[in-house]
């Protein structure tokens, strides 16, 4: 994977694109990899590979440190010594799992669904770096079209309620708990998902809202048909629909859903002095507080 | 691309985002219809966010706005101008 991204980054010319090929790469690291990629980025003859113009090496070969490093930072407010270790894999095209072991018995599968940006609010190495790999495995599942899931997964399927049955088949068995955890527009098919995947515990941080005027231009039904009829599967499992205290936005969604599912526990997050807004699981990062909120609301402790 | 393409182009390219604030904003048809502009603060748009829009303006017209730049130009309508500037 190092490799693959220096002979990535080799080939860009602007900073826009070294910084796409940087998003795309920390949507796909492992904390191990982001440290050996840092590591190498940060000997003192490095410099930015490939063919951008003699004078602007050092913007490129700056600008590439910088963001790795803003991600290196925040993994290590887990509190940990060293990173943690997860090896990926692929389950099927466009699905990947983050194993912390081989055996899955005594452990629990995390089903991710991240938003738009392909993560969970932040780069995946700084989630995996605040779970520990001895108790769970992760599965991404995003929309790789960006549309907010209303095109489905694909390949798996162009609509949610034909991809999500199939998604279950792919997922590894033998785990003593599964568990569904999405954010932003991952939300909601995180909850959809819950009862398809024998999930005990749903978090969904964000949760579009179901009346979204996008899925008008999508294949299958409605978020709001999807949700009516998945809420009744969502009984007996714990739900949890957290929001930034200052995304009145998201409150409203998370109203609206706890009238589908009025058993799910709204958590608001806010701190003094600090706007949270949509993307409510950052704050929690410097606050060392995203390893704990996981752990409460994944069920792991 | 003329400047109504360039406007759903950033329209499109920000539904594809991370960026949550466009459909909030109640602000989007006017800009679509080039009779009102979007300021970012409106957009709720951090790092990330800045770093697609430059990422979507450039894939889709070669132009090249860094980050630092767009910014700088702190709404919408001003980034529809800077790209027919830079085309001119």
């Amino acid at each position: 994977m190092i490799d693959e991204f220096f002979g990535h980054i080799a080939r860009v010319t602007t900073i826009n694109m070294l910084n796409l090929a940087i998003i795309d790469a920390l949507n796909l690291m492992t904390p191990t990899e982001v440290i050996a990629m840092t590591t190498a980025m940060h000997q003192e003859d490095w410099r930015f590979p490939g063919k951008v113009p003699a004078e602007r090496v050092q913007e490129f070969t700056d600008g590439a440190r910088s963001i790795v490093a803003q991600t290196v930072r925040a993994m290590y407010s887990a509190g940990k010594p060293g990173p943690e270790r997860f090896t990926r894999f692929m389950l099927t095209k466009g699905i990947r799992i983050f194993a912390g072991a081989i055996e899955p018995t005594g452990r629990v599968l995390i089903v991710a669904f991240p938003g738009n940006g392909g993560r969970l609010m932040m780069p995946l190495p700084i989630i995996l770096q605040h779970l520990s790999p001895r108790q769970v495995d992760v599965v991404m599942v995003p929309d790789w079209k960006k549309a907010n899931y209303r095109f489905g997964i694909p390949p798996l399927g162009d609509t949610l309620e034909e991809a999500l049955p199939r998604l279950s088949k792919h997922l590894p068995s033998g785990y003593d708990r599964v568990v569904t955890f999405g954010t932003s527009s991952g939300g909601i098919p995180s909850l959809l998902a819950a009862p398809l995947v024998g999930a005990d515990t749903v978090l969904a941080v964000g949760a579009g809202s179901l009346d979204d005027v996008r899925w008008s231009k999508g294949s299958g039904q409605s978020k709001r048909q999807l949700m009516e009829a998945a809420a009744p599967g969502l009984v007996g499992r714990r739900v949890t629909l957290a929001y930034g205290a200052q995304s009145p936005e998201d409150e409203v969604s998370a109203d609206v859903l706890t009238g589908l599912v009025p058993h799910a526990e709204k958590v608001r997050v806010a701190f003094d002095g600090v706007e949270v807004k949509h993307v409510a699981l950052l704050p929690l990062v410097p606050r060392e507080m995203l390893g704990s909120f996981l752990e409460r609301y994944l069920g792991l402790n | 691309m003329g400047e109504s393409d360039l406007r759903q182009m950033l329209v499109d390219a920000i539904d594809g985002s991370t960026i949550v604030g466009l459909r909030r904003s109640g602000l989007m048809e006017g800009f679509l219809e080039g009779t009102g502009d979007i300021p970012f603060a409106a957009l709720e748009m951090d790092s990330m966010g800045v770093m697609e829009i430059c990422i979507a303006v450039e894939v889709n017209t070669g132009v090249e706005i860094v980050p630092a730049e767009l910014v700088e130009l702190g709404s919408l309508g001003a980034v529809v101008a800077s790209i027919r500037e830079r085309q001119a």
